[in-house]
């Protein structure tokens, strides 16, 4: 049997024990949810188109130093500049984006430390914390609510905090965390505002109309979104 | 030894895949790290130096078939024009049809000493090509001066197709290879 014909199954073989790692391993003796499948694969696909269009341009340069003006060297570099770099790299966005919306993406800047840590504190009694704990939100905790829905949620929600972002980056940041405008609090009703406890709450009869128009917010009757917001003046 | 001619593109090639291999490297760091400022660096800087190194590599390309697309082209000099120097990358030929020109050879800190002086009929510029070095000597209109230039790449198909040209062409490449050794008029 010629050798490679052996390659393919070992290869296989080899994903498919690489999936199943990926599916429900426990942690601290809690159960977690199987990892995004697609999401783990394009992460590995655009990894190693990356690293092997690094690899093609290093060896171009190295081995056709002085004659990189040749059909051959000018072929590879082709390939390794203009054929794999863009299929790779628009993977690696849509990775790094995706990866953007976990509380691990939100906690790597300083100044998003508290929220995080409120929201971890298993005697918080605000809402981020509530909603975490009894995981009201199952997934992209910070994400979930701080974005609005539509076509351009994302986008807007990203863009936004590119701003911020550059601004630390650039130093013109001020140091302590503004929101641009007031939270939206139709997003709320997003999730709560279809739920059987949330209708049969006497409480709540007329309260979606004031919401939706912005004249009430969901904080004045429910506890702050986070601890300590009014003196970090947050969203 | 005599040193290679290398292409003008050749450190711009270089260029090109040096800023895409920096831009694919913040893809790498970011997809296995994501934080806002990797996000900035990735975003902002590495797509950035992509974009830029695609762009060169495909200046370069157009310019390279354009290039090619004009082998054979009509070219004129006034009197005084220089048409190669010594050290350039030799990139055609050259066919005098009308006028005259000078086959110069710089000295140290005096003015430049003329080899020879080739009118219509002859031709300059196959020493490099042939022998894949840089000029190694300047030439320079003495009058006006009509040529036929032949770009690199077609130079030996057409040798191929003039065989008594070819043999002109090799007997005038020896004389002047073995005159430049000396000091001739090799360019």
């Amino acid at each position: 049997m010629p050798r490679t014909t052996h390659v393919l199954p070992c290869a296989g073989v080899v994903l498919v024990l690489l999936s199943v790692a990926l599916h429900g391993q426990a942690a601290d003796g809690l159960y977690q949810p199987p990892k995004d499948y697609l999401m783990e694969w394009v992460k590995g696909l655009a990894l190693v188109m990356a690293a092997l269009s690094i690899a093609l341009i290093g060896w171009t340069l190295a081995a056709h130093r002085g004659r990189l003006a040749g059909f051959r060297a000018r072929l590879l570099l082709f390939v390794g500049v203009c054929c794999v770099p863009f299929p790779a790299v628009l993977m690696s966005a849509a990775v790094g984006l995706e990866q953007s919306k976990a509380v691990a993406f939100c906690d790597s800047c300083h100044l998003m430390g508290a929220f995080v840590a409120d929201m971890n504190d298993a005697g918080s009694r605000s809402l981020s914390a509530l909603h975490f704990r009894n995981r009201y939100i199952q997934d992209e905790h910070c994400y979930s609510c701080h974005t609005d829905y539509g076509l351009f949620g994302t986008l807007e929600a990203k863009i936004g905090g590119m701003a911020h972002v550059w601004s630390e980056f650039s130093g013109a940041g001020s140091g302590a965390v503004r929101p641009k405008t007031n939270y939206r609090f139709t997003i709320c009703l997003n999730c709560h505002g279809q739920s059987a406890k949330f209708i049969q709450q006497k409480a709540h009869a007329g309260v979606v109309d004031k919401v939706v128009g912005g004249r009430s917010a969901c904080t004045e009757c429910h506890s702050r979104s986070h601890a300590g917001q009014a003196e970090r003046s947050t969203s | 030894m005599t040193k290679a001619a290398v292409h003008p593109h050749d450190r711009y090639l270089a260029l090109s895949g040096l800023l895409a291999a920096f831009g694919l490297l913040t893809a790498i760091v970011f997809t296995l790290r994501s934080t806002p400022y990797l996000m900035v660096v990735f975003l902002g800087l590495g797509v950035t130096c992509l974009l830029v190194g695609a762009a060169i590599f495909a200046v370069l390309l157009v310019s390279d078939v354009r290039s090619r697309l004009h082998s054979v082209a009509e070219r004129t000099f006034k009197a005084g024009d220089v048409v190669f120097r010594e050290g350039d990358f030799p990139d055609r030929l050259y066919l005098i049809g009308r006028g005259e020109a000078e086959v110069m050879k710089e000295t140290r800190g005096g003015p430049p000493a003329v080899l020879a002086r080739l009118g219509p009929g002859e031709f300059f510029g196959e020493i490099g090509i042939m022998a894949n070095t840089p000029r190694s000597a300047t030439v320079r209109a003495a009058t006006d001066l009509e040529t036929l230039s032949i770009h690199r790449d077609n130079f030996a198909p057409l040798l191929s197709y003039l065989p008594s040209w070819k043999e002109r062409v090799f007997d005038d490449y020896r004389r002047r290879a073995a005159r430049g050794t000396a000091g001739g008029t090799s360019t």
